[in-house]
């Protein structure tokens, strides 16, 4: 049997440089897709400092910004305050056990603005609050 | 039986080094963005499921001898928070933060109830939470007018 013989100036062969562009590419990609989704966008707030502070493990968790002027932001988003209040009926009642409810306001924010969010948690039966707030050196 | 000969080109590797001095870059701008960027910690305050509002979480009865602590923050004339324990009032938080220490450790059982104006800025507010937590309470809760 005659194998046929190709004439070929170059072999095959298998370029990994732009296999491995692609790759680096998506990692890096990932990497500040992950890194942003981490920080959403919020607020600038002075947030006040503690000693008593942990990081927060929860996953399901509404976060609240609050301003000085008691204007609410949710994920950047200005709500009110029935609309924070329908978040945490429907947060509440998905996910029962493990949603958690976090204020992040500024440290000038009056209590009245932040007093309505505590009593609209335990109505709805979310018992896992606490407040954002800067570790204190 | 003629096997084709194939010569085989060598990785060229200096056409990677650039692709890895540009990767190794926007990594590094990354990871320097990322560690300067301030994290935010969490400063736990658990509420009860039952209190002023309405619940169906039985609350239980507090022992015969718990002192409740009442800590009543209001701003005073001069716009400075001052906190009334029981009666007693203090402009000076270390006190305040002394005077706690003091009462955690004779009976850290004793609830704790923040009675906090509306006036009063988020700052101050944390900063006695803050206290009760570092004084080791049991049980920390917020005092609400029920509408």
């Amino acid at each position: 049997m005659k194998i046929p013989v190709r004439d070929r100036s170059q072999a095959v062969t298998f370029n990994i440089t732009p296999l491995i562009d692609i790759v680096f590419l998506l990692v890096i990609f990932f990497l500040v897709a992950s890194h942003f989704s981490k920080a959403e966008p919020t607020e600038q707030v002075q947030l006040p400092t503690a000693t008593q502070v942990q990081q927060d493990a929860e996953v399901r968790k509404l976060v609240i910004t609050i301003l000085p002027d008691g204007s609410y932001f949710v994920g950047g988003n200005q709500v009110q305050l029935s609309d924070i209040e329908a978040m945490i009926a429907d947060g509440a009642t998905v996910h029962a056990k493990d949603y958690a409810v976090r204020i992040r306001s500024d440290k000038n924010t009056p209590h009245r603005f932040i007093q309505p969010i505590i009593l609209a948690c335990p109505k709805y039966g979310v018992t896992k609050f606490g407040f954002n707030v800067l570790e204190s050196e | 039986m003629k096997v084709p000969h194939q010569p085989r080109r060598p990785l060229d590797a200096s056409s990677m080094t650039p692709m890895i001095d540009i990767v190794f870059l926007l990594l590094i701008f990354f990871i320097i963005t990322a560690s300067g960027q301030i994290s935010e910690a969490l400063l736990p305050a658990d509420l009860s499921a039952a209190g002023t509002v309405d619940s169906e979480v039985i609350v239980p009865e507090l022992e015969p001898l718990a002192l409740e602590i009442w800590l009543k923050l209001t701003v005073n004339a001069q716009g400075d928070t001052e906190v009334d324990m029981n009666g007693t009032t203090y402009r000076d938080m270390d006190k305040l933060k002394s005077q706690l220490l003091i009462l955690a450790e004779l009976g850290p059982e004793n609830p704790v109830i923040l009675d906090i104006a509306s006036d009063v800025p988020f700052g101050d507010t944390v900063n006695v939470h803050d206290t009760c937590l570092a004084a080791h309470f049991d049980s920390i809760s917020f005092a609400a007018d029920a509408e």
